[in-house]
């Protein structure tokens, strides 16, 4: 955590249950913030959605990919090096025979690197698309998964890649805590937990407080569809000292008007506020890092 | 016929192995001779993931015709089918049992 970021900051909007509200309230905080332009990064790569909420026109288009090998045949002495090499079982050697599985493939080069007969070179393999969408107060980066491919977070990184220069950053996570959820939250100043009321929120977000602690990461959480299921969640928030940032009450208008694409800031100035105070909170939070056990202490 | 057997004994009296991938070892018979050998899968057992080819690669450069299992994924299923060797999948509890399932 730095005290200073130069009035940078990087907000990971992430969740344990999946539908708690992540990219409502991703689309939502960007909006909300008048101040500065915003670059909001959809690193949901298996299921983008944020662009459905933006009215920003089509934009630059870029491939992600990675590298695989390519064997030259009539090179290959069939010692299977390669095949022994391989820690993912990518590479395979049945009688001498190089079999690759490119969907397993973690484009670490090693295998064109132990080739003794320099049979093995490497080749670009398309994985998913990055789209980039502009606007005056918003910069929308778009992030899809190639059908058939397994390599979500090395996309996530390409996406993350193209907002590395930009002052004010909010990452829409995927949910949960695999590997995906991970790579989104790495460059984050600081992650917004979005939960709701019901138990299965409260099951999952007790995993993703774990992850986000053992990334050592400052965090708060937001309780989304307030009143909808049980209190459970402020008194877990209460005994872990877990700062609860903001309560949206849960609402009918929201979903009618979600449906729509619509998002609650435009038509409700109010909201706007809230979560402009909300953004400001965690601006104060990460410039001003309070050790945990010190917190204990001011808190008792 | 050439037949591996996933398991964790060591005759045909041993129980079938649940895994494919990870099982500790595989007992390969020969049925012209009524023969058998024990191939050891430790290594294989150890990955964190891609065991299951690893370990149908062992069986395929092996010379088998056969394997006999509980379950065998998807990616371990390809790598034998690609070697010409028939997957046969049992609930059979025996190895004695199992070869049934091939033999008839």
């Amino acid at each position: 955590m730095s005290s200073s970021n130069d009035g940078r900051i990087r907000i990971a909007v992430a969740s344990g249950k999946g539908g708690t509200g992540k990219t409502t309230v991703s689309c939502n905080l960007a909006k909300s913030i008048d101040s500065e332009r915003v670059t909001l990064v959809d690193c949901d790569v298996e299921e983008p959605n944020v662009h459905l909420f933006f009215k920003e026109k089509n934009g630059e288009k870029l491939a992600v990919t990675n590298t695989i090998p390519d064997i030259d045949k009539s090179l290959c002495k069939k010692c299977s090096k390669c095949s022994e090499f391989c820690q993912f079982g990518a590479l395979i050697s049945i009688k001498g025979d190089i079999l690759l599985n490119k969907n397993l493939c973690h484009s670490c080069g090693g295998c064109s690197i132990v080739c003794p007969h320099d049979a093995i070179t490497t080749k670009a393999r398309k994985i998913g698309d990055i789209e980039i969408r502009e606007s005056k107060n918003l910069k929308l980066v778009s992030g899809r998964l190639a059908i058939g491919s397994t390599m979500s977070p090395a996309v996530i990184t390409s996406v993350k890649e193209r907002s590395r220069n930009d002052k004010v950053v909010i990452f829409d996570s995927p949910p949960g805590t695999s590997c995906n959820a991970v790579e989104s939250m790495l460059d984050a100043d600081f992650v917004l937990l979005v939960t709701d009321c019901s138990k299965f929120g409260l099951y999952d977000i007790k995993l993703s407080v774990d992850l986000v602690r053992n990334l050592e990461k400052p965090f708060a959480i937001l309780i989304n569809r307030y009143g909808l299921g049980d209190y459970e969640i402020d008194e877990y928030c209460k005994q872990e000292n877990i700062d609860v940032i903001m309560r949206i009450p849960d609402d009918i208008k929201v979903a009618r008007a979600y449906s729509k694409g619509i998002l609650q800031v435009d038509y409700d100035e109010g909201m706007k506020a809230e979560f402009r105070k909300a953004y400001h909170k965690i601006i104060d939070i990460v410039s001003n890092p309070i050790d945990d056990s010190l917190k204990d202490l001011v808190n008792s | 016929m050439k037949i591996a057997f996933p398991t964790e004994g060591d005759s045909m009296n041993s129980n079938l192995c649940e895994h494919f991938g990870r099982a500790p070892k595989f007992l390969i018979l020969n049925t012209e001779n009524d023969s058998h050998r024990l191939i050891d899968n430790t290594h294989n057992t150890k990955m964190p993931s891609g065991a299951g080819i690893k370990t149908a690669e062992m069986i395929a450069n092996d010379g088998v015709t056969h394997v006999v299992a509980k379950n065998c994924g998807p990616k371990a299923k390809e790598v034998l089918e690609l070697s010409s060797i028939k997957v046969v999948l049992t609930d059979a509890e025996t190895l004695e049992q199992a070869k049934d399932a091939v033999t008839g």
